[in-house]
């Protein structure tokens, strides 16, 4: 056969011709659900739409034979979901493609508030929080905590919890969801009073460390960590971390680091500057690194990261990595929030010889250090997500329907507590009994009471437009310092601290007023 | 002559002007209806973004009723601030890095492999290429993986030769963390130069190095005198395109680095600066628009120069 254009010309219309009737005939995607929702954690998506093999109704299952509306998920890369996000308000972008509810991440939020108020994309929550979510008693005899208040079913009226029991509390509402959620965890997704967001969770941080290795060094820190009362320091834990890395460095092992302390980044840094009660950039927005208590802090880390004094280093990429470091006991304490002990299990080796998990009955919790007793708190915040409604949906109140069931609902909870364990935003839920058990893998300790523990001593986080760029900042500051800890070690390290935290917040505070609107 | 036959002459005496009045319209059309398909694409997704993005420059824009006219403010605030800078010169360094390194060595690669006394020559060319056939993505995450401490491949083979060497974390140190990013780029992108360079160094007249060869050259003059002039065109490209690639360089680094600029900003490129500007840290389309202008001058810019070098020595 002969082709005049010839043959590679002939195959590339062959492919070209097939390519087109493959799309032409291609069956058409189902209609869009009544409902889009996007979500950017693998574990949420698990989470609300059930596992494969998952034999009852998913959450978004249920939600349609609950309500008639069908929701289609979308799965995006926290990354890409900002993009696109941020791309579609910028546009103001409305239709089938816009979705109605979307999951953002902590970090990711500031952006989205630059506009102000009402032009921010997504829509304000007061109403819905302040009205919906009654909280309802079926019995007087009902546990509750000192100030909740409630309807009763059985009058229908309004009882006050109060010395143990409930009261009638005449003119009085009962607790709406803005009564029953961690009110600290409001801050990051508001604006100027505005509730843009509802948490998805609490994320306290614990230590988690290596119990084993840290008792064969002499090191109790169960014991050392105390009670609420008289929490263990940051500079007594640094001096045992001293003594851990000289035992084992004396038995052949110099490279085993007694704690997970990144060297550039800013995570670790982050959360002990929030146990202080210090944000990078406050809810009023300023700027809060002149505090004498920020340069302080960072000094502080830069030792325990670089020079003779260095306790901590950073794990490889990924969670499997740090997981593995754990394992080998190449580091053997982590800042881990409640979202990250779920890792810590799924991904400790199994012994070949026993089918058990090696580190079983190795690991412990403790809250975290504090520099200053009695006015620090032993937790802070890591990570974090919150469910918004974009504020272009034609479908206002079927999305916050969606998120009532998703986020606030005891299937909700049933669904988290299976696939993620995370510790919920709802107060009532953490007295659910099977926060109350001994987990063997921790050795028989409460480490979901440790965490509800720390979860009422949390401090605020705000985040605000700036808090990225902050972080960068930040970052910047810390690199100098570690830089200076191994060039000239410690001496002069806080006053060169202070100046490059005070030449940062200028600087900072330029962008700020040039990224906002006059 | 018939009655039929005068009126059919008649009829072809009206209709010839008419035809030919057709045929050179269409004449006159076809070029332009040949081209139009390219022109209203390249209006509607070159021409008209690019206009739009040369005005949104001049805006402080958060959406539609959030902006604010800044004329020329952006272009102000981003040539004086220093990140814009050293985003510049982070760029500049990796560019003459990874151009350094890579046009002489696919060069190389392309002669080794160009050589007929190497056997499997062209199972080498395509294992050489392939690399170039993986996304900046992928490539990314494969160094990280490579480059963890104590854990990573990299680790493994440094600490076998001296044990702290292992404890190196690629990826918080700025100077290794730069060494990544070149390495990373160099080895996607050293395959394709080779391409290029084999296709130029089978078109060089083989006359030329017999000629040379009766001459007396030796292997080192015949390679400056008969194939270096031969393959300078491909040369120039090479070092154009490579110039221009390295100026967008992006998701290497911002995947290499979780936090995206990673240690010290070593990172921070002119197109992550961009991103910064537009999605990331400010979420401002206008400053981000800014950036890109500013980024097309400085790349249009350099590969005058180099073109205007290439030009200059050839006149010469």
């Amino acid at each position: 056969m002969a082709f005049h254009l010839g043959k590679p010309i002939l195959v590339m219309l062959g492919i070209s011709a097939t390519c087109a009737a493959v799309l032409w005939f291609r069956p058409a995607a189902p209609p869009r659900g009544e409902l889009l929702l996007w979500v950017f954690a693998e574990a949420h998506a698990r989470t609300y739409g059930g596992e494969p093999d998952q034999k009852a109704p998913s959450l978004l299952q249920a939600f349609k034979e609950k309500t008639g509306l069908r929701t289609d998920m979308q799965l995006i890369f926290d990354r890409a979901q900002g993009v696109r996000l941020i791309s579609m308000f910028m546009a103001d972008m409305r239709g089938p493609t816009v979705p109605d509810v979307v999951e953002v991440e902590i970090n990711s939020i500031g952006k989205f508030f630059r506009p102000p108020v009402r032009d921010v994309g997504f829509l304000p929550l007061n109403a819905y929080l302040e009205q919906t979510g009654s909280r309802e008693i079926d019995s007087l005899d009902q546990p509750g905590h000192e100030g909740w208040r409630a309807r009763f079913r059985g009058d229908d009226q309004t009882y006050k919890h109060v010395d143990g029991r409930w009261e009638p509390a005449p003119g009085e509402k009962s607790d709406a969801w803005i009564d029953q959620i961690t009110r600290s965890r409001f801050a990051p997704y508001t604006k100027d009073g505005v509730i843009f967001g509802i948490p998805h969770d609490v994320h306290p941080v614990a230590l988690a460390y290596r119990h084993d290795l840290f008792l064969e060094a002499g090191i109790d820190l169960l014991k050392e960590s105390g009670d609420a009362a008289r929490p263990m320091t940051w500079p007594r834990f640094h001096q045992l971390c001293l003594d851990f890395r000289q035992y084992w460095a004396a038995r052949g092992k110099p490279t085993r680091y007694p704690i997970e302390l990144k060297t550039m980044g800013t995570d670790n840094l982050v959360v002990m500057l929030l146990q202080r009660h210090m944000n990078l950039i406050d809810k009023h927005g300023r700027i809060q690194f002149n505090d004498p208590g920020f340069a302080e802090t960072v000094a502080f880390y830069a030792q325990m990261v670089a020079g003779d004094r260095q306790i901590g280093t950073a794990p490889g990429a990924g969670d499997a990595a740090i997981a593995q470091d754990l394992n080998d006991g190449n580091i053997c304490a982590f800042m881990t929030a409640d979202w990250r002990v779920r890792y810590l299990k799924d991904f400790a080796y199994v012994d070949r010889n026993t089918g058990r998990k090696a580190l079983e009955g190795k690991l412990r919790f403790i809250p975290l250090p504090v520099f200053e007793p009695g006015k620090d708190a032993r937790t802070g915040t890591w990570g974090g997500t919150m469910i918004g409604i974009v504020r272009n949906t034609p479908r206002p109140d079927d999305a916050w329907k969606l998120i009532e069931h998703l986020y606030l609902s005891d299937e909700g909870f049933e669904a988290r507590i299976r696939e993620t364990n995370i510790l919920p935003p709802v107060v009532a839920q953490w007295d659910d009994p099977r926060f109350d058990r001994p987990d063997p893998f921790f050795g028989g300790q409460m480490v979901d009471q440790l965490y509800i523990e720390l979860a009422r001593e949390l401090p605020d986080r705000y985040v605000q437009p700036a808090s990225r760029t902050a972080l960068a900042a930040l970052n910047g500051v810390l690199y100098k310092a570690v830089g200076h800890v191994r060039s000239r070690g410690e001496s002069g390290l806080l006053e060169a601290c202070r100046g490059w935290l005070r030449d940062a917040a200028v600087d900072l505070d330029e962008r700020i007023k040039w990224g906002t609107f006059e | 002559m018939t009655g039929t036959e005068d009126a059919i002459e008649a009829r072809m005496v009206r209709v010839a002007p008419r035809a030919s009045r057709r045929w050179a319209l269409q004449a006159r059309l076809a070029p332009y209806l040949f081209v139009a398909p390219f022109v209203v694409l390249f209006c509607v997704f070159m021409l008209w973004p690019m206009v739009n993005s040369m005005w949104m420059s001049t805006w402080k824009y958060a959406n539609p009723r959030t902006n604010q006219y800044v004329g020329a403010g952006n272009y102000k605030y981003i040539l004086t601030d220093k990140v814009f800078w050293y985003a510049v010169g982070n760029t500049v360094m990796f560019t003459i890095l990874i151009v350094g390194l890579q046009v002489p060595a696919s060069l190389g690669l392309a002669m080794l492999l160009n050589s007929k006394r190497v056997k499997f020559r062209g199972l080498f060319r395509f294992a050489f290429f392939s690399s170039h056939l993986v996304g900046h993505v992928f490539v990314a995450v494969i160094f990280r993986l490579i480059l963890r401490p104590r854990t990573g491949l990299m680790a493994g083979a440094l600490g076998s030769i001296y044990a702290p060497w292992a404890e190196i974390n690629w990826t918080e140190n700025p100077v290794f963390g730069r060494l990544a990013i070149v390495l990373a780029v160099f080895w996607i992108n050293i395959g394709w130069g080779m391409i290029y360079f084999l296709a130029a160094l089978q078109s060089v007249d083989r006359e030329l190095y017999e000629a040379a060869e009766v001459d007396g050259a030796g292997r080192w003059a015949r390679f400056r005198n008969v194939t270096l002039p031969s393959i300078k065109p491909v040369v120039v490209f090479m070092v154009v395109v490579c110039t221009i690639g390295c100026f967008q360089i992006f998701e290497l680094p911002y995947m290499l680095f979780d936090n995206g600029t990673g240690p010290g900003m070593a990172g921070m490129t002119v197109v992550m600066y961009l991103y910064m500007m537009g999605f990331e840290g400010v979420g401002d389309i206008g400053a981000a628009s800014a950036v890109g202008w500013i980024l097309a001058c400085l790349i249009f810019g350099v590969a005058m120069v180099q073109v205007r070098i290439a030009r200059g020595k050839d006149d010469g």
